[in-house]
């Protein structure tokens, strides 16, 4: 048995004595090698002595003013103690509990996970009880604008690693007792805390069971990011598509909790899961619904032509120059024909060069420290550039589907649903290259026919597209003015 | 379950209904009157459809073909309703005998035909796979499309300048005769008489009820589409042209010139035609399973897509050595074969009257 299990096992067996030496002792045997805990002892009275035990950075031990808790636990039991009693117990906590959330436990397996988020626990001599302050005090960084999902017009708060300050910046929008928040813990090596929120009497009674249900159902060992809940919770794990909404911004969240949505907040990252995802609602930005409705609108139909050329436009040129030249207007031709005449390529070799470039460049320009980035874009602009062209590896038309295709997969407000359309332009240039505008077509089908049978908590991913919702369409295929959105849909 | 809504239903039949016509026409043997003859059709195709509707509701719960076992008995019944599963099999196999013909000449000149329909049998096979639900939101989905689709189209035409509306007169120059003579049978078999498959899917349609008006509703959609389509196609061809083409349809896409810019627009023709081939198989298909399933009283309808799928397949790739043989075959030949008539008009009829008479008789 490694040393550990076996540390393991003693915990779990062992039971709080009254004698605080072994109490102690016990405690110190868990946390070996621990060197961030921090231990000090304390008399009350001649005979009998107490001891604090917290864990340094992540109990926040200035939060609890030393000398004030001894004095609590001196004035409560003045005289020699030779039993302590309920009273005790009562008076002690009475005097500390307006410093901070105070609590007796007689486990000492609690008491050790309680220690290890963020307790200050207190041993007593003569005491079968532990007695636990809350004294929890991370650290954090400042709420600052999400760096992934800016907006010209709206709040700019995102959210990050504290899962209390998110929770609170949920809140401060909701203030209403219907807002509520079940805590679940996951992951028996990181014991993450995860918050299932609704809005009571919105949220479907069976969504928010079926959320819990499969929540409460994660068997892993750490959880460091909301993306390992996205996986373990989704129905479709064989999709390239998102099924859930990942955001960093309150007010979507918010805005999707009014819509019956659950959210579930992950402690230690800043992207929040919104269930039930579904497509036209990862094609949506909060600001579409700040912004003025006309513009609004019009900018949701230049997403969606954005979703269709990210996915099409490479294909379709290849189709177009390879099997049905006679589809494009003759003079556009002549000049396609002229300047892929020094090409050596075929038209689907051309074509899944650049993309493979452009692909490279961008998460070359994810990954790479701040200084260096500067080099990408200089490079960059020679590889997708005139250079390309001047060297013949590329035509110009080519250049410019391939940087349209680019400004089409910027357009996302998901970038998750951005990634699964950009993976899929392949198989579509496969499909162009070998069928033409029918292998197209018969892509686009299957695509139709997945996307038609995905579904997300028991929701459909098109609706409310189809199945068809007509009265919801308002707020689909544009934004219609607030006067007529007023009710908050109901999703279902 | 694997169910569907009305709206889902209508989508389903409008576009199975419009169905190939798209490409190949509909009544051009009458001439400039074929659009008559198409709305005479409809009117009398209604009908038809309203027989398939009566006798669905007269033995409530039941497929289509489980009508026949139930009202016939089970040794006459059982054989005249194992003959529809071979049916849709055959009328599935015609179909992809069109795209087998028509991709291959038109837009893909250079591709093994069977590569074509391979991938048009395994992209049917996947839409088997997940269910008639997935198949009628896709419909749902598709036909504001194709109907947007159409509109360009139509305007396209009209600002191409071909339209000639002294092509559509002298009406019934030539008398009644001939748009009889497409009328009946081919015009109300071809659409109307095909809408039989349909009534495998009636069943799936929840909340129960009203199937009746939405199938007329349409029939008479698709009716009035064809006839419009068929009225401007003869207005820019001309009568003797619009009957001798193989494809008018497909013709009438060609005819788009919008200012020498927009021109040759075929290829989008033949992949409308290619979706409208692909609905319609899938739902000769999927009765046919459906029949097989009823019939043989399996539980599950999976185990039959495979073989179902590769019958259709073969069938397609070697039904018709050209596109002549194959389209004569469908025009002149199959319409009149007795089993076609009978399946399709006199036997419907005659299960109507013996399910109404036994019902009446309780």
């Amino acid at each position: 048995m490694a040393p550990s299990e076996q540390r393991e096992n003693a915990a779990s067996s062992y039971t709080l004595s009254a004698d605080l030496n072994e109490n102690f002792k016990q405690f110190q045997t868990v946390f070996d090698k621990c060197g961030d805990i921090q231990y000090r002892q304390f008399e009350w009275n001649t005979a009998q002595r107490g001891a604090f035990i917290v864990l340094n950075g992540v109990g926040d031990i200035n939060a609890v003013n030393m000398d004030l808790l001894k004095q609590a636990v001196e004035s409560s039991l003045t005289g020699a103690v030779q039993e302590l009693t309920e009273e005790h117990r009562a008076a002690i906590q009475s005097k500390l509990s307006f410093t901070s959330q105070t609590s007796w436990s007689d486990d000492f397996q609690t008491s050790v996970e309680e220690v290890l988020s963020g307790a200050l626990a207190v041993l007593l001599d003569g005491f079968t009880q532990v007695l636990l302050l809350n004294v929890k005090g991370l650290e954090t960084r400042s709420i600052e604008e999400p760096a992934t999902e800016a907006v010209i017009r709206g709040p700019r708060d995102g959210f990050q690693e504290n899962i209390s300050t998110n929770i609170s910046l949920i809140r401060r929008r909701l203030k209403t007792t219907q807002l509520k928040l079940e805590m679940f813990t996951a992951g028996k090596l990181s014991g993450t805390d995860i918050a299932i929120t609704y809005l009571e009497g919105i949220a479907k009674e069976s969504l928010i069971t079926e959320v819990k249900e499969r929540v409460g159902r994660i068997q892993i060992d750490a959880i460091l990011e909301s993306g390992y809940v996205e996986e373990l919770i989704e129905d479709h794990s064989l999709s390239p598509f998102p099924q859930v909404l990942v955001t960093e911004r309150p007010d979507k969240v918010v805005g999707n909790l009014l819509e019956g949505k659950v959210a579930i907040i992950v402690d230690n990252t800043p992207f929040v899961i919104v269930v039930p995802g579904t497509f036209f609602q990862l094609l949506q930005t909060p600001e579409d619904y700040y912004q003025r409705y006309f513009v609004a609108s019009a900018i949701r139909i230049l997403r969606f032509i954005a979703v269709v050329s990210s996915l099409l436009l490479p294909s379709l040129y290849i189709a177009l120059t390879t099997y049905h030249h006679e589809m494009i207007p003759t003079m556009l031709l002549i000049s396609i024909a002229s300047s892929r005449e020094t090409v050596p390529f075929p038209a689907f070799v051309e074509a899944l060069l650049m993309e493979v470039a452009f692909e490279g460049l961008r998460e070359a320009g994810v990954r790479l420290p701040r200084p260096v980035g500067q080099g990408v874009s200089i490079v960059g602009a020679l590889v997708i550039g005139q250079a390309a062209v001047a060297a013949g590896i590329v035509s110009s038309p080519l250049l410019i589907i391939v940087s349209m295709t680019g400004i089409a997969s910027f357009l996302f407000p998901s970038f998750q649903l951005g990634l699964a359309f950009r993976l899929l332009r392949f198989p579509m240039m496969i499909a162009a290259a070998t069928f033409g505008l029918y292998g197209i077509l018969m892509l686009v089908l299957l695509l139709l026919l997945h996307m038609l049978h995905l579904q997300s908590f028991g929701v459909p991913y098109m609706a409310p597209l189809s199945p068809l919702r007509a009265g919801e369409l308002k707020d689909v295929l544009f934004r219609a003015n607030w006067m007529k959105l007023k009710k908050s849909p109901r999703s279902s | 379950m694997d169910t569907i809504s009305r709206h889902q239903l209508l989508a389903i039949s409008i576009i199975y209904q419009i169905g190939t016509t798209i490409i190949f026409g509909f009544a051009s043997g009458a001439g400039r009157d074929s659009w008559l003859a198409v709305l005479i059709s409809t009117v009398l195709g209604t009908a038809i459809i309203m027989v398939y509707v009566s006798v669905t509701h007269l033995n409530p719960g039941l497929t289509y073909i489980e009508c026949y076992p139930k009202q016939f008995g089970k040794w006459l019944g059982t054989p005249i309703a194992w003959l529809h599963p071979l049916l849709f099999l055959y009328i599935a196999g015609r179909i992809v005998a069109d795209i087998n013909n028509l991709v291959p000449s038109t837009i893909l000149p250079g591709t093994p035909s069977w590569a074509i329909l391979a991938i048009f049998i395994i992209v049917i096979g996947y839409a088997l796979f997940l269910g008639l639900k997935v198949m009628g939101r896709l419909a749902e989905i598709i036909l504001p499309l194709l109907g947007l689709i159409y509109v360009v189209e139509v305007v396209l035409i009209l600002s191409s300048g071909v339209i000639d509306l002294d092509n559509l007169f002298p009406l019934l120059d030539k008398g009644w005769n001939r748009v009889w003579k497409v009328v009946w049978p081919l015009g109300i078999i071809q659409s109307y008489g095909e809408s039989l498959a349909l009534a495998m899917i009636w069943t799936s349609v929840k909340p129960k009820g009203r199937v009746g008006r939405t199938m007329i509703l349409s029939t008479l959609l698709a009716g009035s589409f064809i006839a419009y389509t068929d009225a401007m196609a003869v207005s820019v061809f001309g009568e003797e042209i619009f009957k001798r083409a193989t494809y008018p349809m497909y013709a009438l896409i060609q005819a788009i010139n919008v200012a020498d810019f927009i021109t040759q627009l075929d290829a989008t023709g033949v992949l409308y035609f290619c979706f409208m081939a692909f609905l319609k198989t899938y739902i000769y298909l999927f009765a046919a399973i459906r029949s097989i399933q009823k019939l043989t009283y399996a539980q599950s309808n999976r185990s039959f897509i495979m073989p179902v799928t590769v019958i259709a397949f073969v069938l397609g790739l070697t039904m018709a050595p050209n596109v002549i043989v194959h389209i004569t075959v469908v025009e002149k030949i199959v319409p009149y074969s007795p089993i076609y008539l009978s399946l399709m008009i006199f036997i419907p009829m005659v299960l109507m009257a013996v399910s109404w008479l036994r019902r009446k008789q309780v």
